[in-house]
C-alpha cells in the first residue's frame, strides 16, 4: 500500500508525509511520541481518510442478490378449483442466473469523516452510484434444503457535494463468492469470501481493501399478512490492508499495515411492512469488532446501526427508496478516540434485470 | 360351578376376539376435520345403502364412499398419511394405501416413504416416495398429479415411469394407464389459490418443505404463459386457458 496522504489537499500538509518522516528518521530527533503527535497535530487528513474508510457502507452482496430475485414476484388471484389455480411457467434447467443492476442515493450526511465530537460535523450531501452483477451457479435440491451457489461484483462512486471534502471523493470496488443453504424451516446458512477495495478518485491510489471470510445464519418469518421478520447473524475476518505512517508507535505497539483486521460479530433485525405497494423496512444492527494488528491491537468496536427504509417499486425492476440511518461508535483499548454518530437522511433510485 | 367358570371364560374369549375383529373391519380413517356436509355411503347385508353424515373425530371403516357436498371439505389421517378431500368429491379409500377417487380432488401428506395406489374411473398409478401430492380427476376418467413437494417414482402399469418433480403436473389417462404430457406450475399461485392447503385450521407438516419448493422453483424462474391449465376432455387434448381471451384448446 502506498501512501499519498499529501494528495488529499489539506492546507496545512504542504510537503508529503513520506518525505517528512525520512527527514525525520534521518536527523533522528523525534521519539516515537513526539511522531505520534506531530502526525496528528499536523496530518488530520490521515486520520480523516481513515476514518472515512471505517465510517464507509459497503454495497452488500445479499442485498444485491435479494433486489435481483425479488424481481418476479407478482402473481395474479385467479382461482379455479380446490386444486387451485395451475399457470405453466419456463423453468431454466440448472437454474443458473444472472443479475444486474445500478442503484443512485442522493443523501445528507452529518458526519462523513467518522470524527468523534458532535453528531454534525463537515456535513455535506453525498451522491453515490453502484453498478454490480452476479450470478446464480445453480440450484441444488436437497432433501431438506436449497443450495446456491452466487458469484458477484460491484463498483461504487462515493462523491462529497461540499467542496472542502470533496478530495476524499473515493470509488469502492466489490466482489464476493458465497454459498447460500437455505432451510425449510426459514433459516437460512451462508459461508462465503468478499472483497473490498477502496481507491481515492482524486489521486487513483489505493487507500484500503480487504478480504473478508464470513458465514452467517439467517431466519425469515411471516410476522402477520403484511409484514415478515429477517434475524441476521454473521461472524468475519476482515483481513484489511491500508496505509500506515511507517514507523508509529504508541507504547508497545507498531503502526501496520493491516491494523485495521478485525474479527467481527454481527447481528440484525429488520421487519418488512407492506403498505399498499410502499415496502418500509425498521432494521437495526449491532456489531462488535475486535482488533489485534498494529496500533490497533486490543481495541474493540461496538456500532449500532438504526435504519428506516421506504421503497416503492415504479416497475418490476425500477424502485424509489428514501432512507434515514442512525450510526454510532463507541471504542475502547486505543489511545485515540474513534467513537463517532452520524445520521444519513436521502433518496434512492434503483434498476435492476434478471435472466 | 366348573362349568360356569369355563362357559365365562369362553364367552370372555369370544368378546375379545369379536373386538378385535369389529376393530380390523373399521379400519383406520380418523376424521380430524369437516366443513360444510361430508357423508359415506356403505353397501349393508340387506343389499340397501346406509348414508351417514361424518363429523370430526369419528372413525370410519375401509370401502366407504366418501363425498364431499359443494363447499365442504374434511380431512382425514390413515395410518401416517393425511389426506384432505375438496368439494364436490367421492372417495373411497380402499386399505391404508389404496385410493379411488371417483371425482374431485384430494390431497395427500406424508413424511416418510410410503407406496400408495392411487385409481380414478378409469386410470390408476402408483407413486412410491413422500410429499405433499393434489390429486384431481379429469373428464377422460384419468387424473392429474400435482405434487407440491416430494421425492419418489410415479409408476403405471404400463410401464411408464417418471421421478416427480414439486410443482410439476403429470397427467395420468387411460387403461392401461400411461403417464401424459408434464408441465411445471406457478408454485406461488397455486397454493395461494390452493383450498385444499387454506380452507383448513391446521397447517400441514410439510409446509417447510413446499417453502423450500416455491424458493427453489422462484430461483429457477424463467418465465411465465399467460395462461391457466384447465380440465382434459379427451386423452389427446387439455384445455387450457388464456388470460383475457376465449377458451383455447391445446392438442
Amino acid at each position: 500500500m502506498v501512501p499519498h496522504i499529501s494528495k488529499y489537499g489539506a492546507a496545512n500538509l504542504t510537503i508529503s508525509l513520506h518525505i517528512l518522516l525520512n527527514f525525520m528518521k534521518a536527523v533522528s530527533i523525534f521519539s516515537s511520541l513526539s511522531l505520534l503527535a506531530v502526525t496528528f497535530s499536523s496530518g488530520q487528513t490521515q486520520r480523516e481518510v481513515r476514518n472515512r474508510i471505517e465510517g464507509s457502507n459497503r454495497p452488500d452482496a445479499t442485498n444485491q442478490i435479494s433486489s435481483a430475485n425479488n424481481a418476479e414476484s407478482g402473481t395474479s388471484s385467479a382461482s379455479a378449483s380446490d386444486t387451485g389455480a395451475q399457470r405453466p411457467v419456463i423453468l431454466k434447467n440448472k437454474g443458473i442466473s444472472a443479475y444486474f443492476g445500478y442503484d443512485t442515493k442522493y443523501f445528507y450526511r452529518s458526519n462523513p469523516l467518522a470524527t468523534d465530537g458532535p453528531l454534525k460535523q463537515q456535513a455535506t450531501g453525498m451522491w453515490t452510484n453502484t453498478f454490480y452483477a452476479g450470478s446464480g451457479l445453480g440450484v441444488f435440491d436437497y432433501a431438506d434444503s436449497v443450495v446456491t451457489p452466487y458469484i458477484g461484483a460491484s463498483w461504487t462512486s462515493n462523491e462529497y457535494v461540499e467542496s472542502e471534502i470533496d478530495s476524499f471523493n473515493y470509488n469502492s470496488t466489490g466482489a464476493y463468492a458465497l454459498l447460500l443453504i437455505q432451510y425449510g424451516n426459514g433459516w437460512s446458512a451462508r459461508a462465503g469470501v468478499s472483497y473490498a477495495n477502496d481507491r481515492s478518485a482524486d489521486n487513483d491510489t489505493e487507500d484500503f481493501k480487504e478480504f473478508q471470510p464470513n458465514i452467517g445464519v439467517m431466519k425469515s418469518y411471516t410476522i402477520n399478512d403484511s409484514a415478515n421478520a429477517i434475524f441476521d447473524a454473521t461472524i468475519g475476518r476482515h483481513l484489511a490492508e491500508s496505509f500506515v505512517i511507517a514507523g508509529l508507535t504508541d507504547g508497545a505497539k507498531t503502526a501496520s499495515e493491516k491494523e485495521l483486521s478485525n474479527t467481527e460479530y454481527a447481528l440484525s433485525y429488520a421487519v418488512n411492512y407492506s403498505w399498499n405497494e410502499v415496502i418500509i423496512t425498521p432494521k437495526y444492527r449491532i456489531s462488535y469488532k475486535d482488533y489485534d494488528k498494529g496500533l490497533n491491537d486490543g481495541r474493540s468496536d461496538l456500532s449500532h446501526d438504526l435504519s428506516l427504509k421506504a421503497a416503492y417499486p415504479i416497475t418490476e425492476s425500477f424502485k424509489l427508496s428514501l432512507f434515514y440511518s442512525y450510526s454510532t461508535r463507541s471504542t475502547d483499548g486505543t489511545s485515540v478516540s474513534y467513537d463517532y454518530k452520524s445520521y444519513d437522511a436521502g433518496a434512492g433510485l434503483g434498476i435492476n434485470a434478471r435472466f | 360351578m366348573r362349568l360356569g367358570k369355563f362357559q365365562l371364560f369362553l364367552n370372555a374369549a369370544i368378546l375379545v376376539a369379536a373386538f378385535f375383529l369389529h376393530s380390523q373391519s373399521f379400519g383406520n380413517i380418523k376424521v380430524n376435520f369437516v366443513q360444510g356436509k361430508i357423508e359415506s355411503i356403505q353397501d349393508t347385508e340387506n343389499d340397501s345403502v346406509a348414508i351417514q353424515s361424518i363429523s370430526a373425530d369419528q372413525v370410519l371403516p375401509y370401502n366407504q364412499l366418501i363425498c364431499s357436498a359443494k363447499g365442504s371439505r374434511a380431512e382425514f389421517q390413515v395410518g401416517s398419511i393425511i389426506l384432505r378431500l375438496g368439494s364436490l368429491s367421492v372417495l373411497s379409500i380402499l386399505d391404508d394405501q389404496s385410493f379411488f377417487l371417483q371425482s374431485g380432488s384430494m390431497l395427500f401428506c406424508f413424511l416418510e416413504e410410503t407406496e400408495i395406489k392411487l385409481s380414478s374411473s378409469v386410470s390408476n398409478a402408483i407413486f412410491v416416495g413422500s410429499g405433499t401430492i393434489l390429486i384431481e380427476t379429469t373428464k377422460n376418467g384419468g387424473f392429474k398429479f400435482i405434487p407440491l413437494e416430494g421425492r419418489g417414482i410415479l409408476k403405471t402399469e404400463g410401464g411408464h415411469n417418471q421421478e416427480i418433480k414439486g410443482g410439476r403436473l403429470v397427467l395420468v389417462l387411460g387403461k392401461p394407464s400411461q403417464l401424459g404430457d408434464a408441465y411445471d406450475l406457478d408454485l406461488m399461485l397455486l397454493l395461494k389459490t390452493c383450498r385444499l392447503i387454506n380452507s383448513y385450521p391446521n397447517p400441514l407438516a410439510t409446509f417447510g418443505r413446499i417453502s423450500l419448493a416455491v424458493y427453489s422453483q422462484e430461483l429457477k424462474l424463467k418465465g411465465k404463459y399467460n395462461a391457466l391449465i384447465g380440465d382434459a376432455a379427451t386423452d389427446t387434448s387439455l384445455q387450457v386457458w388464456a388470460f383475457g381471451s376465449d377458451e383455447t384448446e391445446k392438442e
